[in-house]
């Protein structure tokens, strides 16, 4: 039997898969094929209901709302997965240092996060906005940033406890080194906490960076995004309420995706305790 | 049967209990036989795993959400337990029946002190509410279990005492409303030899006193041997070889018994190799309905071990659940 | 036969002290001297609070001792373990395997048996090649008792029982001449102990193994044991032949150790200590037992007894004993 298997029989992570694979497929179809450019404006068509030539309608612009929403959901894609990788990186390194070295250098890290703790993220990442101005790259800085204490916080908590554990005392008192050790012996003790916390600060830096490009503070101005179309809705929240319902529910299904997925390895988590 | 008379004070009538998980059933215990005399100290000894706790459990009422008695019945004093609902258990439980537990750490609460959580136990269960004679009846069965300075104890709380005095503080909870039973699930397995040694001379000398019965749930055969006079030998969910504890220890009969004796390491059988049993205890997934549950780490073990469940031989004080015993198994096979 | 002369192990005036804060000194070890021989199996017994673990993970070099010296003599050359650094602790460290008592907690959960037996050959670059080394794993496996199968299972699928054996075949698969078990087979049932304990005789016998064995279970111990050491609250109290000890145990502490041992064959008539140990030892000036022992006198809260050679190859470290 594959150890993995069980993941993939979990209601809850079968459910997030779904909502997540269905803005994956919008995406990835989107590299290939749109209905029409995503910049494409009619202005005799615009804010159109679903019909067979705009499947899901028209913008103020006569833009095609199904084209926009394909390119919007590559920019939430990406700035979801570098912030998780950008936050694992820098987060699980100064956390793994931090918990398995203790003393000083456990002193140093945590107060420097704490520090970060303290300001709110947006703020943060508001603040990083006003120096360098907006655009992709920035929000992906300020949101990486935002994500390093969670990350950092979880690994050190994983270490302090593994590090205690018989057989990290077991595998030193074998010859093994510091980094056999780190890596090959408590890392994947706690690879499911930090699959979760992956799964969560995707969802948070979907969620970020909508909140940022509605406040009109994200990138490129043209390009769209999740964030950018709901602001662009709003406007026409009247003639036509459908249009902001439809960036809505791509978020909505990207959150609850990740959400569920978390969910679902917590169980699995919790069962495999209890049998223990 | 020992002393068999009417009026037992606990009685198992052929229980089988079973836990229900993901729409599985597993047989935790089945169909256990199991009498106790009033003031009597009888022991359930077993490896981990064999149902001997869940057994201590059902007497209390106290079988979590997932375990049920679905066959036979388990009498206290009269009382069938299994028809008792909650109220009527809560009026049992900590005046005519009281347990202590394994890890005395957890079973105290940690914000309250000890002296006024023994005192709770007696408010609880008696119409007089006056406060300084509950103190004044908790100082003095503080004294009784082994604290010179009761008055001290009675106001600390529990993380300020040791294992062993916690154990202590548990044994006052437990015997303040006089009961007629102890329940005593592997009360010094968390505390060390000389510990122990205080702690079962306490409650020998209690049991001694006052009369109160005791089970005591071990898988210590040494300390059974010290304290109980009738024990039961629990394999996988069955009781497979019961008598009088000095007997039954120096004369085993079951495979299994005799197994478990042969294991114990000493002195005696230095550079000798252990007559151990051979293979390791079934978990609840892995057992067989089939057969006697012993059959596969049996040396003696036979056709008829694998497919008939053993019937128990009973002569006048000891009972053996075992094929090589039972020649009437033998002939209808 | 065992000779006195030809130690594999010497602990030299081991001291080890934690303290909380200034008021609060806890005497985790004060002042151990032993010496273990070639090929013995050297018991040493207390109960818990006594300092025994802290003094196996001194003579790993896992955690720092305040004085002393941990000698481990390798063909017929004195090491001081304490002062080895880097690689030349690594290579010590291949004669120097340790069994913990939690089959549970000292095996790594996520990592297949296969490749934990096999982990200390790749640290170590032990075996010309992969299968070389797989051929070794396959061998130790057999030699525990343990179908080659279970290579590619994970730790939770085992037994207690089972995980103890891949914790042996762990320690013993570089072959080391000296093995500490602490409290080795304390976690199991008796059946399974009694194998456990047997597997450990055997691969004594089989590979020439010194053993330093741990236990609070004065059975096992007596059993495995050709010598034991008695230790309470960071001191030994008594040292000798197990069968002296066992049968005719001199030092206090020792007799009601021992008379609280319950064994199912003799009728039993425990020695009831008052109290219970100090948790928080202060450094006493007198006999570390003084206030639970029955003989305590005047001296023995003021004068530390010393380890004193008897003429019965015992060594006993009270006031009792050492008037002659």
């Amino acid at each position: 039997m594959n150890k993995y298997s069980k993941y993939f029989k979990n209601a809850n992570i079968i459910i997030g898969m779904i909502f997540i694979l269905i803005i994956f497929i919008l995406m990835t179809v989107g590299f290939f094929y749109t209905p029409y450019e995503y910049d494409a404006i009619d202005v005799d068509n615009k804010l159109h209901f679903f019909s067979a030539e705009h499947i899901l309608g028209t913008d103020d612009l006569g833009r095609d709302i199904l084209s926009r929403l394909m390119l919007a959901s590559r920019v939430s894609f990406f700035i979801g997965s570098t912030v998780s990788v950008f936050g694992l990186l820098i987060g699980g390194f100064l956390g793994s240092l931090a918990g398995y070295f203790g003393g000083i250098t456990d002193e140093i890290i945590m107060k420097l996060i704490d520090v970060q703790m303290a300001f709110p993220g947006i703020l943060i990442a508001l603040m990083m906005i006003a120096v360098f101005g907006g655009g992709t790259a920035n929000i992906v800085m300020a949101l990486s940033i935002m994500s390093v204490p969670k990350f950092a916080r979880i690994v050190r908590s994983g270490f302090i406890k593994y590090k205690n554990f018989d057989f990290v005392k077991a595998a030193k008192a074998r010859g093994a080194g510091h980094l056999r050790i780190m890596f090959i012996h408590i890392f994947p003790n706690i690879m499911p906490e930090i699959i979760v916390t992956v799964s969560l600060s995707f969802a948070s830096a979907v969620m970020s960076e909508a909140g940022l490009s509605y406040l009109g503070l994200g990138g490129n101005p043209a390009f769209p995004s999740f964030g950018k179309m709901l602001s662009e809705a709003q406007g026409a929240i009247f003639e036509a309420p459908w249009y902001v319902f439809i960036p809505t529910i791509a978020v909505t299904l990207f959150l609850m995706g990740f959400n569920f997925i978390a969910d679902g390895i917590r169980q699995i988590q919790k069962e495999e305790k209890n049998r223990i | 049967m020992i002393n068999s008379s009417k009026n037992p004070l606990v009685e198992f009538q052929g229980v089988t209990i079973k836990f229900f998980e993901n729409n599985k059933e597993y047989i935790a215990v089945e169909n256990l036989n199991l009498t106790m005399e009033k003031g009597e100290k009888t022991a359930v000894i077993g490896e981990s795993g064999c149902g001997k706790t869940v057994t201590a459990l059902s007497l209390m009422g106290l079988l979590s959400g997932s375990a049920k008695i679905t066959d036979g019945k388990i009498l206290f004093d009269g009382n069938e337990i299994s028809t008792l609902n909650s109220d009527e258990l809560n009026k049992l439980r900590g005046k005519d029946m009281a347990m202590i537990f394994q890890e005395p750490m957890t079973s105290l609460n940690p914000l309250i002190k000890v002296g006024k959580q023994i005192d709770e136990n007696i408010l609880e269960h008696s119409t007089n509410k006056n406060k300084k004679e509950t103190k004044a009846k908790t100082i003095a069965m503080l004294k009784e279990v082994g604290f010179a300075d009761a008055e001290k104890i009675y106001g600390v709380y529990p993380h300020q005492l040791s294992g062993g005095m916690r154990q202590r503080i548990m044994i006052a909870m437990a015997l303040i409303n006089n009961p007629k039973l102890i329940v005593a699930d592997e009360p010094t397995t968390a505390l060390d030899a000389t510990i122990q040694a205080q702690i079962m001379e306490l409650l020998k000398k209690l049991n001694h006193e006052k009369e109160t019965a005791l089970l005591l749930i071990s898988h210590d055969l040494g300390l059974v041997n010290n304290i109980c006079e009738k024990a039961y030998i629990m394999y996988a969910g069955h009781i497979v070889e019961w008598g009088k504890t000095k007997d039954l220890l120096k004369n085993p009969m079951h495979p299994y018994t005799k197994g478990l004796i042969n294991s114990i390491p000493s002195i005696e059988n230095k550079g000798k190799p252990l007559n151990s049993i051979k293979g390791f205890v079934p978990s609840v997934e892995e057992r067989k309905n089939e057969g006697c549950v012993f059959a596969d780490r049996c040396d003696y073990c036979m056709d008829i071990c694998r497919k008939i469940i053993p019937n128990d031989k009973i002569t006048k004080d000891r009972g053996i659940k075992c094929h090589l015993y039972n020649e009437k198994d033998k002939e209808n096979a | 036969m065992l000779n006195e002369n030809n130690p594999i192990l010497k602990v030299k005036n081991i001291s080890k002290v934690y303290a909380e804060d200034k008021n609060n000194i806890v005497n985790a070890l004060n002042d151990v001297n032993f010496k273990i021989i070639k090929g013995e199996a050297f018991g040493l017994v207390g109960e818990s609070g006594c300092g025994k673990s802290t003094l196996a993970q001194i003579i790993m070099n896992l955690i720092l001792a305040d004085k002393g010296e941990i000698i481990y003599i390798k063909d017929g050359k004195e090491i001081n373990i304490l002062s080895l650094k880097g690689k030349k602790m690594k290579a010590l460290r291949k004669e120097i395997q340790f069994i913990f008592q939690d089959p549970y907690s000292s095996i790594n959960p996520r990592k297949k048996i296969g490749w934990l037996i096999k982990e200390p050959l790749i640290i170590h670059k032990i075996g010309a090649d992969d299968a070389q080394r797989e051929k070794m794993v396959d061998e130790m496996l057999s030699s525990v008792g343990l179908d080659k199968n279970y290579k590619n299972r994970f730790p939770s699928e085992l037994s207690g029982g089972q995980r103890q054996r891949v914790a042996i075949a762990i320690a013993l698969i570089l072959k080391p001449k000296f093995v500490i078990c602490d409290e080795a087979v304390s976690a199991l049932d008796v059946s399974v102990q009694a194998q456990i304990l047997n597997l450990l005789r055997d691969m004594q016998k089989k590979m020439g193994l010194t053993y330093l064995f741990i236990s609070h279970n004065l059975n096992v111990v007596s059993y495995i044991s050709d010598r034991i050491a008695v230790m309470y609250l960071g001191e030994i109290v008594e040292m000798g032949n197990s069968e002296t000890i066992f049968k005719n145990p001199l030092h206090p502490y020792t007799k009601a150790l021992f008379s609280a041992s319950v064994n199912i064959n003799d009728e039993i008539n425990p020695v009831i200590l008052k109290g219970e140990p100090p948790s928080k030892a202060a450094l006493t000036k007198g006999c570390v037992f003084a206030s639970r022992c029955r003989y305590c006198s005047e001296k023995c809260l003021t004068e530390k007894p010393v380890l004193k050679e008897m003429d019965d190859n015992r060594k006993i470290a009270c006031h009792l004993y050492n008037e002659y």
